[in-house]
């Protein structure tokens, strides 16, 4: 079995990906899984090491927090816009990272990036700092400490790195 | 009312668009410019969407999922070449 | 009921789209006009594609619009990214001061064709 699928969460979001895509039949589900069987083995090379995950209820629940976020920021960030642009005080911000793994910092960034009034915009090059520009901060400390204790901890719970 | 919300929706796209036309036209840098093109490609794919519920079809939904794709390529395409000066190696 | 639905979730996503577009011309500097670019990704086109998931539903029910919505989700923190990246290479103009000493940042500006005009843009 795991000869033949080697990476079975990534064969399920490929079969799942077609069968939106072509709508539900049993012609398109015979299809859909031989993509989803062989695709993996063409880009195994590039995938390296993928992170098992640990838990999956974990995991919905930092994708609705992630959700609620996008949302509150989004308000957040219209008011910013629309008000006073000369009160904006956008800064760079250096976040020291504690995970290692390079799934688990790239959906770090993704989190950040997708939550509006934040952007990742460098790595260092030992992934141990990330540097972030942020529309407008306070107190970068709070920042910083906000988004590893929002993203960065439950993403390390729920992946095996 | 669902008429009323799609033209004030259609409307508003429009506005987006020529908005960004404005950022692209004006600058300054080659950034602002590239990145004046990612958001008009974003709202096309906004005006695809509107249009295929003003028409209740999904004939445009494909079309949309192209330009999403040819996009997202050409934006990484434009960064790949203002950073390095080459798009391939 | 669902048309009531269709029409909150159609305002809601032009008035995003709408603020995301007017950050672009109204915001400073080019890297704060990175963020209106992920505002109208996120919840302008977002809230269109659930309006169209939500329209469908009568007509024989799809999920293909959230396709759409999960590559541009993917995307656009990618191209964010790689943007912010030119912009720090280049020195584009910043009210927050550009971090100098970051490590692995090339810093030296390409001559490459761009007819930047290089006094600092007003904005607005």
């Amino acid at each position: 079995m795991t000869k033949l699928c080697p990476f079975p969460m990534l064969s399920m979001a490929l079969a799942g990906t077609w069968l939106m895509l072509a709508g539900f039949s049993l012609p398109h589900l015979v299809l859909g899984s031989l993509f989803a069987i062989m695709i993996p083995f063409v880009i195994a090379p590039l995938l390296g090491v993928l992170p098992g995950v640990r838990s999956v209820i974990g995991a919905m629940r930092l994708t609705g927090h992630v959700m609620w976020d996008i949302i509150v920021a989004n308000i957040t960030v219209a008011r910013l816009v629309l008000g006073p642009v000369s009160r904006l005080r956008p800064a760079f911000v250096e976040v020291p990272l504690t995970a290692t793994h390079p799934y688990a910092i790239s959906l770090f960034m993704s989190m950040i990036s997708i939550t509006p009034g934040s952007i990742p915009l460098a790595l260092s090059p030992d992934a141990r700092t990330l540097l972030v520009h942020v529309l407008h901060v306070e107190d970068e400390e709070v920042f910083v400490s906000n988004v590893k204790e929002r993203y960065e901890r439950p993403l390390m719970e729920i992946l095996e790195c | 009312m669902l008429t009323a919300a799609l033209y004030i929706a259609f409307f508003s796209i429009a506005a987006a668009l020529a908005i960004c036309m404005v950022r692209l036209v004006r600058g300054p840098h080659a950034p602002d410019r590239v990145l004046a093109f990612d958001t008009l490609y974003i709202n096309t794919i906004a005006l695809m969407i509107v249009l295929d519920i003003y028409h209740s079809t999904s004939v445009l939904f494909e079309a949309a999922l192209l330009i999403a794709l040819t996009g997202f390529v050409a934006t990484a395409a434009f960064a790949r070449y203002l950073a390095r000066g080459k798009v391939m190696e | 009921m669902l048309d009531f639905l269709v029409s909150i979730l159609l305002l809601v996503g032009s008035f995003f789209i709408v603020v995301g577009a007017f950050g672009l011309v109204r915001l400073p500097d080019f890297f704060m006009r990175l963020h209106g670019q992920t505002k109208s990704t996120t919840l302008g086109v977002g809230s269109f594609l659930l309006a169209s998931v939500v329209h469908t539903v009568d007509g024989g029910f799809t999920l293909q619009e959230l396709l759409i919505a999960l590559f541009l989700f993917i995307t656009a923190p990618v191209s964010a990214f790689l943007l912010g990246q030119v912009g720090l290479q280049r020195h584009v103009p910043s009210r927050a001061p550009l971090p100098e000493d970051f490590p692995g940042l090339r810093h030296e500006p390409m001559d490459l064709p761009s007819r930047a005009r290089p006094a600092s843009h007003p904005g607005d």
